[in-house]
């Protein structure tokens, strides 16, 4: 191969390389982060039903990703689950499971809305279009209540009764970790800690948080009529 | 009560009812409730006497049962039986069942779990007593408002009209009247309930009732009794439920009663509840003062 063909070789190499990057600097990476946490509260007890959720620092809400639908079920006179999370824009069915009337309710400024006294599943899901903590709860039956989790990044995760998840799928870069839960004290701004994750670090957090005690509208009433005279 | 009002009764709960669409009525969940209770009275004759204070116990078990109709977005009606019996450690003429319904409406003026509520009640009872004279037809209608203020305090208000149709007694003196359980009163009451954790409420609660009450004291008592109080005596008649060493005598006479309340429940589960409770009574004729405390413990079960 002559010294001129061997330049060329060179040259379109080096430009297959750099298109290469061009091409790959927007796509996922295969090997992402991924971010283990553990949440407990300040008597060291696990905390379960803690949504955890990191943003990429200096703004960008990641990766657009399409809606989806999630259910909110109401089974013996409760929500189920107690605690959902959602991306903006997911759709939210809330079918009842109940052979009861339900009517559900959310005063919440990320969603405010209501579903008439209905049995079965409403003709239109209810679409979550901010972000933010939507607290639900049923006009007839005031004791039922349950939260969603409006998520403006798709990297969030719930933790378990072990108190530990994982937010998988992370490009690398510094994110703000945020922990909220429906008795955080100080609620509604959640707990939060900075990170930095390189390409394919699994890291770890733990977070600890102080919870309030929350009181829910009693199934029973406590008063009592007058005895026997 | 007579059949005017009680016919008036529900003619206001008509017109009430008239106004609500009906359109989406539909039956909902069954109602059934269970509840158990001990209940102990120092002054159970309400005597003026100290003397004369008879304390007796009694076991109370009482089940409701029957069904919700939601009438619309915030209206349900609710309508039970009851059955409600008494059993006497002592004085067992006093033993008693009482059988009933009543037909409850219930509006809640807004959304949420702190909206304002409205309940209006019609009852009708009939009481069945070993003391023959106790036996009764009881009518009963009120009117409660109420509101839960934060997670943890909720309170209600509320105005009853109560009617008594008793039998007649045996008699003690020709010039009075014999149906001392012939009573009708009006009850004013407030009640409040905090939570001191998700478990555990204290509750506590004011009544004032002005209308008839009953007492009964021994006859040597009843010579003792002011004439003012005679003057407003407006039924007498010998008491067949306390067996001593001398003749009761019953009598009715109209009064004004103060009932303080203050009682803790326990919450076992989500349907079921123990509850502790003492209550203070402090009535007034016209001249006596009629006292009683009452302690009671209970286990509640609702479905």
């Amino acid at each position: 191969m002559g010294t001129a063909a061997r330049s060329r070789l060179v040259v379109a190499r080096a430009l297959a390389v750099v298109i290469l990057t061009m091409l790959t600097a927007g796509l996922p990476i295969a090997a992402a982060a991924s971010l283990k946490v553990l949440v407990r509260n300040d008597a060291g007890e696990s905390v379960a039903d803690a949504v955890v959720q990191a943003l990429p620092r200096g703004g960008g809400s990641g990766a657009a990703s399409q809606p989806t639908e999630v259910v909110i079920d109401q089974k013996d006179k409760e929500f189920v689950p107690y605690v959902t999370t959602v991306r903006v824009g997911t759709r939210v069915k809330f079918p009842n499971s109940d052979n009861i009337r339900h009517h559900v309710y959310s005063f919440s400024p990320a969603k405010t809305f209501a579903i008439p006294l209905y049995k079965g599943l409403p003709s239109e899901p209810i679409v979550f279009d901010k972000p933010g903590i939507v607290a639900l709860g049923c006009n007839i039956h005031d004791w039922m209540s349950a939260y969603v989790f409006v998520s403006e990044t798709p990297h969030f995760a719930m933790t378990g009764q072990d108190g530990w998840t994982s937010v998988k799928n992370l490009p690398a870069g510094r994110y703000v970790v945020e922990v909220w839960h429906p008795r955080l004290k100080g609620t509604p701004q959640p707990a939060t800690h900075e990170v930095t994750l390189g390409r394919d670090e699994n890291a770890e957090l733990a977070f600890v948080i102080e919870q309030k005690r929350v009181f829910r509208a009693p199934r029973m009433s406590s008063t009592t009529s007058g005895g026997y005279r | 009560m007579t059949k005017k009002k009680f016919c008036g009764a529900i003619a206001i709960c008509c017109v009430w009812l008239s106004n609500i669409p009906f359109a989406h009525a539909e039956w909902g969940e069954r109602i059934m409730n269970l509840d158990v209770r001990y209940v102990d009275h120092n002054n159970i004759n309400y005597s003026p006497f100290s003397s004369d204070r008879l304390s007796d116990y009694a076991v109370v078990p009482s089940l409701a049962f029957g069904r919700y109709l939601q009438l619309g977005d915030a209206t349900r009606l609710s309508l039970t039986g009851e059955v409600e019996t008494g059993k006497f450690g002592k004085y067992n003429k006093l033993d008693y069942v009482q059988v009933g319904a009543t037909a409850g409406l219930h509006h809640k003026l807004g959304l949420g779990a702190e909206a304002p509520w409205v309940r209006g009640h019609l009852s009708a009872w009939s009481l069945n007593v070993d003391s023959d004279m106790r036996d009764s037809t009881i009518y009963e209608t009120g009117v409660q408002i109420g509101k839960r203020f934060s997670p943890q305090f909720d309170g209600h208000m509320g105005l009853t009209y109560r009617s008594r149709n008793g039998n007649s007694g045996p008699v003690v003196d020709p010039s009075f009247n014999t149906k001392v359980f012939d009573q009708k009163n009006v009850t004013l009451s407030a009640v409040g309930s905090y939570l001191l954790t998700e478990h555990a409420a204290l509750t506590f609660g004011y009544a004032f009732r002005k209308g008839d009450f009953d007492s009964s004291c021994t006859g040597a008592n009843l010579a003792n009794v002011p004439a003012a109080e005679w003057a407003n005596m407006k039924a007498l008649a010998y008491d067949d439920a306390f067996k001593l060493s001398q003749p009761m005598c019953a009598y009715r006479l109209e009064g004004k009663t103060h009932a303080y309340t203050l009682g803790f429940n326990y919450a076992l589960g989500p349907n079921a509840s123990l509850r502790v409770g003492v209550e203070r009574q402090n009535g007034k004729g016209d001249v006596l003062s009629y006292t009683g405390n009452i302690v009671r413990l209970g286990f509640v079960y609702r479905h």
